[in-house]
């Protein structure tokens, strides 16, 4: 080890504790007694990787270092990193749980470690065909046919099913701890859908922005060719050249939605969710607003018996019906291969070291935890003898009735719990695995004023490649528990995650395999823009441009009430409030004063057209389609609804109400801004704007019929040109007051106002004869034959014949234009039914 | 005893369904105990896709899939199936329960006749420890399996009532033991359970009954629709029996089985997603009856209205 400090030492860096405050930081930090710490030694000593990390730590200020810190943060929460925490009763996301410091991985160490998970990985793809296979082991008597059978992940119809391509796994991680004699233990397999490789790239991204200089002179290993080979050999399966691999997601309510998100957009694949995608003669397709696509390759993030609802679970929702039988004919591809979770049972850790020698006729290299499967006689009695100093846990999935963590250790319990564990371990002991109680290692933490030391749970990663081999992320999932009780490693139980840095051997020189360090250049086609994607995207611009709307309709009631005080009897504020009813923005039975009802429609929850419906509605679109969103165009909505949110539980001045609307005014069109500069996917950008469009023609037909007719006084006139935002316009065009025939022309007729009618319907043109599948046969589909008449019925409508009535015809056109395009491009999700035929 | 199985089971949509795929598990096989002589599964419209496969259990399924607007879809089965007497239970008397116990536990087949799968909770059958309890009642030490099981069939048959409507396809055995009543589905699911929580491994049977009992025995209960009821296992020699709990009988000569699996949600006789826009209705109706006799007139039909799931 100090040979590698040597070699990779320059000669200018500074000994840690040159600097006063690192020495000081350091002589308080007390590691745990009786846990190995992964910087300090027992006698105070420094180990090596972490010495040389200290040496440049102690380069900087404390200020210099807190800065770097904040923007790593900053960075975080500006690319709306973030996970669910499933017991906020609001579903909230929290911000990601970064702590500065990396866990730092010595070269030799890693060298070991890489090798005991390429070998448990050879061993779990081993298992896994055979109990999918020939059942060999079982029959052979490796292990009881239970410790299978049991498994809720045991997917039996996929028994005699080989998968495409060969392999089960090609994602598989572990997780591990070192115990106290400094040896490396697996503490559980992860099969399914193993998470947190998308997040272990952000914390490097984020990290590294924050200590550019230390990644680089301490020769820290990049992540980016282990994605890229995991890529490649996703993508290799593929048998279309234009054929996406799909990455299937739960969808926006999970826990990890924002990683799949992510790495979809990181690997370039298609970001789909169950009712995307559909089967035909065996096949599997997604639908988009171009028709069904072949999808050849699927990376899941779901459990896999949530994956068919027809063959599998049927009661899942989120799956896709007929998914088993286009695997069964091998028409696709799914990674990991469904069933695969059976390997995560902690009954089958207790058979690994045989199963190592039997299969591979090797010792596990990397030791898993001592485990007792107490369905067997001489293991069950071996746990109730050492029942104190054990880890007792569930054998499968889930929890032990009465366990508040996954395991708890024997003289921990309640002595009812106690007594309800020994029953069951009799009765049932099939169900209950004993293991040995590891005192996990611990690293520092920063609190703010100090170093303490927190033990963790590192999650390593492994990706099949193309020859058959195995390839290890260099680094890995930190999650370093929120006390000194290792068994709170989970994020929703408050832990924190950190970067992991192997240090690799060799020279200071930069070596990447790729062009851009971290980033995969993303190779995109148009075209595949899967319908709920453009649903969503649609939906979101209609939202925010109604919110626009019902925002310009507040401002303009305010600054009236404003300007002529709280006794104001002017008829337009009474026409307003009424519009507000009419338009849903206010409850209907609404009865306080003119300035109650424009805060209501700013805060209260309930009618469609308020702020605070319309922004979570657009919040839920945004979230939705994460992948298709800029981060920052992302952010600006989630702030949008923010601040709507918040402002119930404030009472404001008219004043301060007006400062509010202009503000949320400014951010909808920041939003606008953002979305369109960076979507450069053009299809998706086109359904954005189409809703935009179809919004705003709509709206402005509303503010016209109102304002504009029935006699409108010149303030009414006024009222709609501000409500159409075009006052300037006007003011350019006739030097005079508002009249009634220019006002309405200007809105809804000249294509040359950016706001009116006609120049929506003009653009909303446009884009069907762009889209896809508009025509058939070189002959206009209805829905564009529609829109086009529309069009060219507002280019030839004289002004002095637009009646009231006329108005009213064009908002029934609009109305049928916006279901035309939801019947032509959006899909209806199917429903899963569970017939009740039994009497 | 040869019988003529029918059973047709409709479905009218409020709004035609522009497209749906389904599994049935309604085709009977050639199993233990029955010879299948034919069978045919009629589904009308008629399906874009179809194909007959085996499920992991050896039950036969069909899956079909409709691509185009239907108001309605009827699926029709018509078997003859032949059901053989009874084996003497005799010489599987004497396996005491916790030798079969251990003999499941520790089983090294995971083939689908394997009493390994039936040993766990399983989709619609969660462990429960008031059911577990009930069922520690019938299993003194050294009791035959086979009695053991018999007797808590005769108890669940006495301690429970039979009521067409309390329950539904989804309500767990707990639910269904706590009320005390239930249908054949509930009786098979709570025995189930019972037995499971003791480690013994028992399995769910869907099938039919014979309609009308022979002259001057009473009519039997579940014979309208699908029938259900459970098998344990009973050792590596006796392999599976079946118990009929709604009925308090040994499975035998009147009892045609369809499908088995771990639990309802394993065999249930029609399993699907479809594009809905409404409601919609359906009706089953069941016949069996001994060949060579025609289907008597006032045959029960027992028409099921249910509302799709939310």
């Amino acid at each position: 080890m100090s040979q590698t400090q040597k070699q990779n030492s320059g000669a200018t860096e500074p000994r840690p504790g040159k600097t006063g405050w690192v020495k000081s930081v350091l002589a308080s930090y007390a590691p745990l007694p009786g846990a190995w710490d992964e910087m300090m030694q027992p006698d105070g000593g420094i180990r090596a990787p972490w010495d040389r990390f200290l040496g440049l730590v102690a380069s900087q200020t404390k200020a210099q270092l807190s800065e770097a810190f904040s923007s790593a943060e900053q960075h975080l929460r500006d690319s709306g990193v973030f996970f669910r925490a499933y017991d906020d009763p609001a579903g909230g996301e929290r911000p990601w749980p970064l702590a500065p410091l990396p866990l730092l991985i010595a070269p030799t160490e890693w060298e070991a470690l890489k090798t005991g998970v390429i070998q448990r990985a050879r061993l779990a793809e081993a298992v896994l065909s055979d109990v999918y296979g020939e059942g060999r082991l079982i029959r052979d008597g490796v292990m009881p046919a239970a410790v299978v059978a049991g498994s809720p992940n045991f997917l039996r119809p996929l028994v005699g099913i080989k998968p495409k391509g060969g392999r089960h796994l090609r994602f598989y991680a572990v997780d591990i701890g070192r115990g106290p004699d400094g040896r490396w233990w697996v503490l559980s397999d992860r099969a399914q859908a193993p998470s947190g490789a998308g997040y272990a790239l952000e914390n490097r991204i984020a990290i590294s922005r924050a200590l550019p200089d230390m990644t680089r002179n301490l020769n820290v290993d990049r992540l980016a060719s282990f994605f890229q080979a995991f890529r490649d050999e996703l993508s290799a399966l593929n048998a279309g050249a234009e054929a996406r691999v799909g990455l299937l997601t739960p969808g926006p309510l999970n826990e990890t939605y924002f990683e799949h998100a992510y790495l979809a957009r990181y690997l370039g694949f298609l970001l789909v969710e169950g009712a995307d995608l559909t089967v035909r003669d065996n096949a599997v397709y997604v639908r988009t607003v171009s028709g069904l696509k072949r999808v050849d390759v699927l990376w899941r993030r779901l459990d896999g018996d949530f994956t068919d609802p027809l063959e599998l679970k049927n009661t899942s929702q989120i799956g896709v019906p007929g998914l088993v039988q286009a695997i069964r004919r091998q028409e696709v591809s799914v990674t990991n291969a469904l069933g695969s979770g059976v390997i995560e049972s902690r009954a089958l850790m207790g058979f690994f070291p045989a199963l190592a020698k039997h299969i591979l006729g090797e010792d596990l290299l990397l030791p898993n935890l001592a485990t007792w499967w107490c369905g067997q006689e001489t293991e069950r009695n071996a746990v109730l003898a050492g029942f104190d100093k054990m880890a007792i846990a569930s054998a499968f999935e889930g929890r032990l009735a009465g366990f508040k963590t996954d395991s708890m250790v024997g003289a921990a319990m309640s002595p009812e719990t106690r007594a309800a564990v020994t029953a069951q371990i009799r009765a049932r002991g099939m169900d209950v695995v004993g293991q040995e109680d590891v005192r996990l290692s611990t690293m520092p933490v920063w609190d703010g004023e100090k170093l303490i030391p927190r033990p963790f749970v590192l999650r390593l990663f492994v990706a099949a490649t193309g020859d058959g081999d195995w390839t290890v992320m260099p680094g890995g999932f930190c999650r370093i528990s929120g006390s000194e009780d290792p068994r709170f490693v989970s994020l929703q139980a408050g832990a924190r995650t950190s970067d992991v840095w192997v240090l690799s051997e060799g020279t200071v020189t930069e070596t990447s395999l790729l062009p851009q360090p971290d980033r995969v250049p993303i190779r995109r086609t148009t075209g595949t823009l899967p319908s709920r994607s453009a649903d969503n995207l649609f939906w979101l611009a209609r939202y925010l441009e109604r919110s626009e709307a019902s925002l310009r309709l507040v401002r303009a009631l305010l600054a009236r009430l404003i300007e002529a005080g709280a006794d104001n009897d002017n008829p337009l504020v009474h026409h307003l409030v009424a519009h507000l009813k009419f338009i849903d923005a206010l409850d209907a039975g609404f009865e306080g004063t003119p300035v109650a009802a424009a805060l209501a429609t700013l805060s209260q929850v309930g009618p469609t057209s308020g702020m605070p419906f319309l922004t979570s509605a657009a919040r839920s679109a945004s979230s939705a389609i994460r992948d298709r969103l800029a981060p920052d165009a992302f952010q600006s909505v989630m702030e949008i609804a923010q601040l709507f949110s918040e402002l119930k539980l404030r009472r404001l001045s008219p004043a301060q109400a007006l400062d509010e609307v202009n503000n949320g005014l400014r951010r909808i069109s920041a939003f606008a801004g953002l979305a369109s500069e960076n979507m450069n996917r053009a299809m998706g950008w086109r359904f954005l704007d189409l809703g935009r469009r179809i919004e705003r023609a709509m709206t402005t037909t509303r503010f016209v019929r109102q304002f504009a007719y029935d006699d409108p006084s010149p303030d009414a006139l006024d009222l709609a040109l501000e409500l159409g935002d075009s006052q300037i316009t006007y003011r350019w065009r006739y030097a005079m007051r508002a009249a009634a025939n220019p006002v309405r022309d200007l809105l809804v007729l000249d294509p040359a106002n950016p706001r009116s009618v006609a120049f929506q319907v003009e653009r909303i043109v446009e884009h069907l004869e762009t889209l896809p599948a508009t025509t058939v046969d070189g002959r206009p589909v209805d829905l564009l034959r529609h829109a086009r008449k529309l069009n060219s019925k507002l280019a030839n409508q004289p002004v002095e014949g637009l009646t009231s009535g006329g108005i009213d015809k064009i908002s029934v056109k609009l109305a049928r234009l916006s279901n035309g395009i939801a019947e032509r491009f959006f899909t209806q999700r199917p429903t899963a039914y569970l017939p009740e035929e039994f009497e | 005893m040869i019988y003529e199985v029918r059973q047709q089971t409709l479905y009218r949509y409020g709004a035609p369904v522009p497209f749906s795929r389904q599994v049935a598990h309604q085709l009977p096989i050639s199993r233990a105990g029955q010879i299948v002589l034919d069978a045919d599964l009629d589904i009308s419209p008629e399906p874009a896709e179809r194909f007959d496969l085996s499920d992991f259990f050896g039950n036969r399924i069909t899956h079909f899939a409709f691509d185009r607007g239907h108001d309605h879809l009827t699926v029709t089965l018509t078997a003859r199936v032949e059901v053989l007497p009874a084996q003497s239970l005799l010489e599987r008397l004497t396996l005491p329960w916790e030798a079969v116990r251990a003999a499941a536990v520790a089983s090294t087949d995971l083939g689908p006749d394997s009493p390994a799968h039936m040993l766990f909770a399983s989709p619609s059958v969660d462990l429960s420890a008031p059911i577990t309890a009930y069922a520690a009642l019938s299993l003194a030490p050294g009791r035959t399996m086979l009695d053991a099981a018999v007797d808590l069939m005769k108890r669940i048959k006495a301690d429970f009532r039979y009521v067409p409507g309390a329950t539904d396809a989804r309500t767990r055995p707990s639910e269904a033991f706590a009320a005390r009543k239930g249908v054949c589905q509930d009786f098979a699911h709570v025995m189930i359970a019972g037995l499971r929580g003791q480690s013994l491994p028992a399995r769910y049977v869907s099938g039919y009954l014979r309609t009308e009992p022979p002259k001057g025995q009473p009519r039997l209960e579940g014979a309208d629709a699908t029938h259900a009821w459970v098998e344990v296992w009973c050792g590596p020699e006796a392999g599976w029996i079946g118990f009929d709990p709604t009925n308090g009988i040994l499975a035998g000569e009147d009892h045609v089985v369809l499908a088995v699996g771990r639990d309802y949600s394993d065999v249930s006789p029609l399993e699907g997603v479809i594009v809905a826009y409404g409601d919609h209705s359906l009706e089953v109706k069941v016949d069996v009856i001994p060949h060579g006799r025609r289907p008597s007139e006032d045959v029960a039909s027992l028409p099921v209205t249910t509302r799709p799931r939310a």
